[in-house]
């Protein structure tokens, strides 16, 4: 069962209706020919789901044809455009998507505007309907107007706007509509491309690599001295384990490890980093939910985070103007981890959970 | 004293011709907008019709204005030829 909540301006929520805003966790009516959800992505104004079958639907803004169909639709529908493709991995910027094949191949579509799906921009323009690159790519992460994959042998490759160093390709490359190497002598394994910037995990090496704007100290490095950075800078930040997720938001970095840490730096105007205390350039915060709960999974937002805990519970914080957090929508910031007021049978459990820009689903399964 | 949730240099929003408006992403799924006519007027904020956040828009008027004006003067000069 599929439950959504935040932002809907464009009906990104799937629930049939478009609104400012839904403020709470509600179900959605609909049933993937009997499949289960295995994942979901969500952009600015969009969203995809992909079935247990690799199966593709999408819902929510079309302007620039993100949702890879004919007309902008408020419920999820299957995109036919993209049907007999098994996709094992999707993933939204703004007003783009891709998904990567079972053979490892990458389809993308939606706004080149900035190349940021990699295609020539003289003969490929603003609006892409799915196309197949002959690109390889393991792991895959959308930006604003960046997008970044790291391949099987380990290389993060990258094409889009580069303005702010968010391309790392150096300070007189400034933008791509090609997939260009990024030169890191480590192996990565993760990375994440927030609104100007791009992180990255080195698990041979267990170090960070950081590239792109620092206005808010989200490469973890300060904030007058570097500002901006052109190409990777290395940062080992002492952790020797391996990491389950490296995500980002906007302007802000979530670090979630094997041993159930979760670390966040960056930008904390609205408690993204879930504290109300001032946080200096280069300060990690170590996030924890209360009463020892351990974390099961952890999404981000543009600016709020969502986590789930091992009893069923789910905590957010950060911005919540538009209910983005499900929680009391009076309360336009939150700054610690908070429960999100949510009845859930006994027999249910919660198993998935995703954020877009404003907008939230959870998927909650019945215990077999 | 208004709070901006960011700076952003006019070269960063989408123009769209049609509507004449200044358009960038918000963080809130919808975007942030500012008209070419308020920006002629002297106008640095944007707004975004879905929430509450405004940015400050980054941006020269003098040469805002010049640009514009040798725009109209062409388009001007293209109708005197057609007479």
């Amino acid at each position: 069962m599929l439950w959504s909540w935040g932002a809907n301006s464009h009906g990104q929520l799937g629930l049939c209706y478009v609104n400012e805003q839904v403020e709470k966790p509600t179900k959605i009516n609909i049933d993937f020919h009997g499949n289960k959800v295995k994942q979901i992505a969500c952009g600015g104004g969009h969203t995809l789901l992909l079935d247990t079958e690799g199966k593709l639907y999408s819902c929510g803004w079309n302007n620039n044809l993100q949702t890879a169909t004919e007309k902008e639709v408020n419920s999820f529908e299957r995109t036919w455009r993209l049907s007999g493709i098994v996709f094992t991995n999707i993933a939204c910027g703004w007003d783009f998507s891709c998904g990567v094949t079972d053979d490892n191949f990458l389809f993308v579509w939606g706004s080149n505007y900035y190349g940021q799906l990699g295609l020539p921009r003289n003969e490929f323009p603003d609006s892409i309907k799915p196309i197949r690159l002959q690109v390889n790519a393991c792991e895959v992460s959308m930006g604003l107007r960046h997008t970044a994959i790291v391949n099987s042998k380990g290389e993060v490759w990258i094409t889009g706007c580069g303005k702010h160093g968010q391309l790392g390709l150096g300070s007189d490359k400034l933008s791509s509509d090609r997939f260009v190497k990024v030169v890191i002598t480590g192996k990565i394994t993760h990375v994440a491309c927030g609104q100007r910037h791009t992180v990255s995990w080195s698990s041979d090496e267990k170090a960070l690599y950081v590239w792109g704007d620092n206005k808010h100290g989200q490469l973890l490095l300060q904030k007058d001295k570097y500002p901006k950075i052109f190409s990777p800078q290395k940062i080992d930040i002492d952790v020797r384990q391996n990491v389950k997720k490296l995500l980002s938001g906007w302007s802000n970095v979530l670090l979630w490890l094997e041993d159930g840490t979760l670390l966040a730096w960056g930008r904390n105007n609205y408690g993204q980093l879930a504290t109300d205390q001032t946080v200096v350039a280069g300060q990690r915060i170590n996030i924890k939910l209360p009463e020892g709960r351990h974390i099961k999974d952890v999404a981000i937002g543009s600016e709020h985070a969502l986590c789930l805990a091992t009893d069923n519970t789910i905590w957010a914080w950060g911005w919540n103007e538009h209910a983005n957090t499900g929680i009391n929508a009076t309360q336009l910031h939150i700054s610690k981890p908070t429960l999100v007021p949510f009845n859930i049978e006994s027999n249910f459990t919660i198993t998935q959970l995703y954020c877009g820009s404003a907008h939230n689903f959870i998927v909650i399964e019945e215990d077999s | 004293m208004t709070i901006f949730h960011d700076e952003i240099e006019i070269e960063d929003f989408d123009y769209d011709e049609e509507d004449e408006m200044y358009y960038y992403p918000c963080p809130c799924g919808d975007r942030f907008q500012i008209s070419k006519e308020e920006l002629m007027a002297g106008e640095e904020v944007a707004t975004c019709p879905s929430c509450s956040l405004v940015v400050k828009v980054i941006y020269d008027l003098e040469k805002f204005k010049a640009e514009y004006e040798e725009i109209v003067r062409d388009d001007t000069d293209k109708e005197t030829v057609k007479v």
